[in-house]
């Protein structure tokens, strides 16, 4: 299905993006419901950013498209930016603007504006409003980008790696942030992060990249439920193509003096009580992976998919 | 409010530290002037400085503007900003570029406050009343509009070259078609240049310059919003968005003008505007006929060998009005002077046409450089075996057909007036000089009279004619009479000398103020134009000066003989005043025996006598060009004297 046709919010179809002879982004395909919070997980250099200047019709794809509320990001962007709000990697504004001299120049561009919002937020975020934004903190910098983002009330919210670089306290109230602007609008979140933790509360939807390829597109509730790590005591066991562990398809298994853990990517209670059968008399347990290790499970160095 | 107003106030936001820092640089000059002030005036000293600090430092802002105030978000990433708004690409481009203008612009003016509170800057350009840019250009009424106008371009210009160049990266592959263009569209630009250059006409020349910095600041204005709007963010596409139009533009720019400059120098005799001059071989079916240009400005024209047998016709001679074509006397030979490659009044080299030859005479260069087409001279020898060129005072002589040289002998070396030597073969070993003496720029203040012996080499003076005289024409008979007329003060009197020794012999007409003209009929008698308190008349004087008839001339002055005579007649032309003679005129036909004058209709005069008298003499009584005029739409046709009927000549 297209990305014009499929009623997304936003897609990406067969998405390529190409540095000279560098692919950053090879034939990815998604698409962002409305009201979706999209968390797009990778490590750095995955092509994330690249998907997101894409979409943001900042970048003309070399293949594939991207597109916002059905029109394509790169002919359309114009009026699509009108309906999304931005939180790029880096914050990127005039450094010799303060803050106010920024929201009085983006409030005049945008149909629906709420000047009142953008002034509670930076007295909340404690963003100083004559400060030229060269001199604001990374924090600072973020949380202002944030402001000035939500104040046009967007329908989508497209937020690259915004908590790069902050302190926790920073990281935490940027996602409280975001958290309350989702529960009073049910804005549609599409956000690129490293911040595991900080995503794991909020994103509905995950996909993970994998040097430009997307390995991975679930809903967070089906991730959590089909990946697990499954552990028995003792060096005995299956080996992980034996039928019964093979079924809860491992993505890894790793032996060690209190015994073996394998995580796998098709947990079912069906497969999961004939492994349990298989390894008696061992102690078999099976619980569920954070975000965090699911996704160092996907992409870290020891095994993962590729 | 737009997208594009938002821009570029955000934009002058951002640059207002401009003004105030112009402001205070404007005061720079004023301690520079007191300083200058001690060799110069102090005001003049004031005026010049701040409008140059001023010029200076707007362009060198401009460079700087031009350079960053796009390129800088764009290489610190921060184009993002703008891209994630809605705002199109060309409303960011147009808002910043305009706003950074303005700021340019503005700081100029700024930087001229404080000299203008003092008198200068602004005053002293309110006060300018003949700037060089202003030449020809336009009604001087505008003349304070011109400056800011040039200097708004100018700016603009810069701005728009210096953001071109800084979205041009080495690390593109793009860079080399930018090095491959800025090589090959220049050498386009010169060919198309130096190919008007040729015509000497300042329009052509605007128009190519007017039409390159047109396509330049369209292509580099097209170029920088191309790449805004479809490179946006990307750096290695925006080059590239930005190297693709900037080149095809100019290249489209570049190749329409050299279409232009192609189509402007390939002319043909339909392309006259009107037939000006037309002058024959004695003998044969070749004329040279010459004219100015339909749509190629004032001053451009062309002149040809036509032959109105077979209609066929080749472009020849220089590019200057009155060009330097001979035939000769056997009308088997033109020779005529032309200019390669030149912006003024440059060196020619000596082309010879074959008139017997093939249906288009080729030409055939002879390696024989003259100063200056104009300034030179050439004249063939009575049996068409010899010719002589002058090129500044040095006569060279040729044997021809083998184009031999015989002889080089340096004239004189006390100065003369350039462009009043005149040639004239007595026969084949014998030439006659006539040399106006005086400053090269001057008036002549008398002419010395050389005779050249060519079979032994020896240049001898023979005589002189009196200070302040000028030739007005050699007789036809070899060289045997002079006319001349002499000033003294405002009064001019015409008379007859002798061509070997300049003794007067006669004086034709008596001191008047206003200055006769003359001209040899073919048979060696004078038709003399003199003004009177009220009338003009026409004289007839034998060939020894005795008055033989007088004939009212009406509101015209000026009257010369052609070498155009039918059945006993003489075609006379005349013109109310000197200025005229190339916009009005009227053909006569004027008969010796009874006196009788009248208009032929519908002719005009064909200036044969304006231009090099002493060549056109030698298209005599008979030849091709009796019966042929250029009409009153300045078209060339044969005139049935008979009839009165007109035929258009076919090219």
């Amino acid at each position: 299905m297209s990305a014009e046709t499929n009623g997304a919010v936003a897609a990406f179809a067969g998405l390529t993006v190409r540095y000279g002879r560098a692919t950053a982004v090879e034939g990815v395909s998604l698409a962002v419901q409305k009201g979706e919070v999209y968390a797009l997980l990778g490590r750095n250099g995955s092509g994330k950013t690249s998907m997101i200047r894409c979409l943001l019709g900042q970048r003309k794809a070399c293949a594939g498209s991207a597109a916002l509320f059905g029109l394509d990001a790169w002919r359309d962007r114009q009026p699509a930016m009108r309906r999304v709000g931005v939180v790029p990697e880096s914050p990127d504004m005039p450094p010799a603007l303060d803050a106010l001299e920024l929201a009085n120049f983006c409030s005049r561009l945008y149909p629906t504006w709420d000047g009142k919002g953008v002034t509670s937020r930076l007295e909340r975020f404690g963003v100083p409003a004559k400060v030229p934004f060269g001199r604001l903190s990374r924090g600072q910098k973020n949380q202002l980008a944030l402001a000035l983002a939500l104040a046009p009330m967007p329908e989508v919210l497209i937020l690259d790696d915004p908590t790069l670089g902050l302190d926790a306290v920073a990281r935490r109230e940027f996602f409280e942030e975001l958290v309350g602007d989702l529960a009073d609008r049910g804005t549609t979140v599409f956000i690129s992060t490293h911040d595991l933790h900080g995503i794991e509360g909020i994103a509905s939807r995950v996909g993970i990249l994998k040097a430009g390829h997307l390995l991975l597109d679930e809903e967070m509730e089906a991730l959590k439920s089909k990946f697990r790590t499954v552990r028995w005591s003792g060096d005995a066991g299956p080996s992980p193509d034996a039928p019964s562990l093979a079924a809860l398809s491992p993505l890894r298994v790793r032996r060690d003096a209190w015994g073996t853990e394998a995580v796998v990517r098709a947990f079912d209670e069906a497969a999961f009580a004939r492994l349990v059968q298989d390894l008696a008399p061992s102690v078999v347990e099976a619980s569920s992976l954070s975000l965090e290790e699911l996704f160092i499970a996907m992409v870290g160095e020891e095994g993962g998919l590729s | 409010m737009s997208g594009f107003a938002q821009v570029f106030m955000l934009e002058l936001r951002l640059r207002r530290a401009v003004f105030p820092a112009a402001l205070v640089a404007g005061i720079i000059p004023i301690p520079m002037a007191w300083i200058m002030s001690r060799n110069f005036g102090f005001s003049e000293a004031l005026n010049t400085g701040a409008l140059a600090f001023a010029l200076i430092g707007g362009e060198l802002l401009a460079l700087y503007l031009g350079a960053t105030v796009l390129c800088q978000d764009l290489n610190e990433g921060r184009h993002g900003f703008y891209f994630s708004r809605p705002l199109s690409g060309l409303a960011l481009w147009a808002g910043k570029f305009t706003a950074a203008w303005t700021v340019v612009l503005g700081a100029m003016l700024v930087a001229i406050i404080p000299a203008s509170l003092l008198g200068g800057g602004l005053a002293s350009l309110a006060g300018l009343e003949n700037p060089l840019w202003t030449y020809d250009v336009g009604p001087r009424i505008l003349l304070p509009l011109w400056m800011p106008i040039l200097v708004a371009v100018a700016v603009l210009l810069v701005m728009a070259f210096a953001h071109a160049a800084s979205v041009m990266r080495f690390s593109s592959p793009w860079i080399i078609l930018d090095v491959v263009m800025v090589v090959l569209l220049p050498a386009m630009a010169w060919w198309a240049l130096r190919r008007v250059m040729t015509f000497q006409t300042p329009l052509l020349f605007v128009v190519l310059i007017v039409a390159f910095a047109a396509s330049l600041l369209a292509g580099l204005l097209a170029a920088g919003a191309a790449q805004t709007m479809l490179g946006r963010a990307d750096l290695r596409r925006g080059h590239r968005v930005l190297s693709l139009t900037l080149w095809t533009i100019l290249t489209a720019g570049v190749l329409a003008a050299d279409g232009y400059a192609l189509w402007a120098v390939t002319v043909s005799p339909k392309d006259l505007r009107s037939v000006m001059r037309v002058s024959s071989a004695p003998t044969g079916p070749w004329v040279l006929i010459e004219g100015g240009l339909k749509h190629r400005g004032p001053y451009a024209r062309a002149s040809f060998i036509v032959n109105v047998q077979t209609g066929t016709y080749r472009s020849v001679g220089g590019t200057q009005w009155g060009s330097a074509v001979a035939f000769s006397p056997n009308g088997k030979l033109a020779v005529a002077f032309e200019t390669p490659f030149s912006f003024d009044n440059g060196p020619s080299e000596v082309v010879s046409y074959d008139l017997i030859g093939p249906e288009i005479p080729q030409p055939a260069r002879h390696a024989i450089t003259i100063s200056s087409a104009w300034e030179s001279r050439t004249a063939f020898s009575p049996d068409s075996s010899r010719l002589a060129v002058l090129s500044e005072d040095n006569l060279s002589l040729y044997e021809l057909p083998s184009w031999k040289l015989l002889v080089v002998q340096r004239l004189s070396s006390a100065p003369s007036v350039k462009g009043t030597t005149r040639l004239l073969f007595l026969d084949r070993d014998h030439l006659r000089i006539l040399r106006g003496d005086g400053g090269p720029r001057t008036a002549p203040d008398g002419t010395t009279i050389l005779e050249f012996n060519v079979a032994q080499k020896t240049l001898q003076e023979t005589g002189h004619v009196s200070s302040r005289s000028y030739l007005l024409q050699l007789d036809s008979t070899r060289g045997r009479m002079l006319a001349v007329f002499q000033q003294q003060g405002g009064n001019y009197q015409l008379a007859l000398c002798d061509a070997q020794t300049g003794a007067v012999l006669k004086v034709l007409t008596e001191w008047g103020p206003h200055y006769p003209m003359a001209s040899f009929m073919g048979d060696g008698r004078i038709l003399a134009a003199e003004k009177g308190n009220a009338q003009s008349f026409l004289r007839l004087f034998s060939t020894q000066g005795e008055l033989q008839r007088t004939c009212p001339l009406g509101a015209s002055r000026i009257a010369v003989a052609g070498p155009k005579v039918w059945g006993g007649k003489v075609v006379v032309e005349t013109w109310e005043r000197q200025t005229k003679i190339y916009d009005e005129g009227d053909v006569r036909l004027f008969d010796p025996a009874t006196g009788d004058l009248r208009i032929l209709p519908g002719l005009r005069p064909t200036h044969s006598i304006w231009f090099r008298s002493d060549e056109a003499e030698q298209g005599s009584a008979g030849g091709v060009t009796s019966w042929l005029f250029p009409d009153d739409k300045g078209k060339l046709i044969r005139y049935d004297f008979e009839t009165g009927k007109a035929t258009p000549v076919k090219f």
